[in-house]
């Protein structure tokens, strides 16, 4: 048997009733896609506001974890320099102070009295149990910049000849 | 658009189904979220609409969920309605494009072959109360063929259109159409039986 595309008489007759038909929906269908629509409008809201407060929780975190792994000072430029080269480039500074006798012999790093040189013992030991403790890289900044910042007075008090005894 | 002797105060005017024209000023305030203009919207197309879910699915629970979800996602998309198309016409393949999503989520193991698809189909006996229903006897059609008749032979509908709707080949849409057709006139030629 072949296959026809072409209807016959009779499905054409019952094809024109059915598109002749007007069947109706039921009387509230409106009703129920208007109740339907606000449902759903008002899910959407109280999505997009537990989604909003989602986000901003996370962001405040997310701020909160970073401000607490981040150097003493905030966001600054000086995250941006490198401390601890900084540090031993003045440290290699203030050798060569010592060597060419621009500084009084006395005056040494090692000097117990000068309070500079305490505390660049003290960052010296909290560096090394740092590096022991393997803490995060960024938590190591302050104490480089710190470092820096005391081998600097040094070195100006070393060239001035003069002796800190405060900082 | 001109509105003419014909169009009431609705700003629609009284052609029938789908081709009904949509004054612009209902379409821009439907655009801009105004739910009367919808409203306005559905008392004209709410039943060409039903009448085309009816046709496809051959259910009365499904065709009143069909408009509900054709209705709802008009309200989501009219903005991006340009009018390049008749509002009508836009409406009625979203329409046919929801019933046809449907059919394919409720694909069955034997809508891939025509032959299976008709096979083991009763003799098609029908009360005479079916054959006042018209739309009934649509029903003893398998639905994938329903939608291939209706689409084809009552919205005009190319078997190119309804091949790339079904995910399908040209000739599987031919097929299924000669098939539906042949049983379509099973249907109507046959002697009505006494219930």
């Amino acid at each position: 048997m072949t296959m026809n595309e072409t209807p016959s008489p009779e499905s054409i007759s019952l094809l024109r009733r059915i598109a002749d038909a007007r069947p109706e929906p039921s009387a509230d269908l409106w009703t129920r896609i208007e109740a339907a629509h606000t449902t759903r409008a008002r899910r959407r809201r109280l999505y997009r506001l537990v989604a909003g407060g989602a986000l901003s929780v996370a962001v405040i975190a997310s701020v909160a974890l970073v401000g607490l792994h981040w150097p003493a000072g905030g966001l600054n430029r000086s995250a941006d320099i490198d401390w601890q080269a900084r540090a031993q480039a003045l440290e290699l500074q203030l050798q060569a102070l010592q060597q060419t006798g621009n500084a009084p012999v006395a005056m040494t790093v090692a000097d117990t009295s000068d309070p500079a040189a305490i505390e660049l013992e003290d960052i010296d030991q909290r560096l090394q149990a740092a590096y022991e403790h393997g803490v995060y890289a960024n938590e190591l900044i302050p104490l480089w910049k710190r470092r820096s910042e005391l081998l600097a007075t040094l070195i100006t008090a070393r060239k001035e000849g003069l002796k800190l005894t405060r900082i | 658009m001109n509105r003419s002797a014909d169009t009431d105060v609705s700003g629609l005017n009284t052609l029938s189904g789908f081709a009904q024209l949509v004054d612009a000023t209902v379409l821009a305030r439907a655009q801009r979220g105004d739910m009367q203009a919808f409203a306005t919207l559905y008392a004209r197309f709410g039943q060409p609409c039903y009448g085309l879910a009816l046709r496809l699915t051959g259910n009365v629970t499904q065709a009143e969920d069909l408009v509900q979800e054709v209705f709802l996602k008009l309200i989501d998309t009219i903005r991006s309605y340009r009018g390049e198309a008749p509002f009508g016409a836009w409406l009625k393949r979203m329409t046919a494009n929801a019933a046809i999503d449907q059919l394919r989520k409720n694909r069955r193991f034997s809508d891939a072959d025509p032959e299976a698809m008709f096979a083991n189909l009763d003799a098609g006996e029908t009360s005479p109360a079916q054959r006042l229903d018209a739309i009934s006897l649509l029903q003893r059609l398998p639905p994938r063929a329903r939608a291939v008749v209706v689409l084809h032979e009552l919205e005009g509908y190319t078997h190119t259109e309804i091949a790339k709707l079904f995910g399908q080949s040209e000739s599987y849409s031919k097929s299924i159409l000669a098939r539906g057709l042949q049983r379509l006139h099973a249907v109507a030629a046959a002697p009505p039986t006494e219930t």
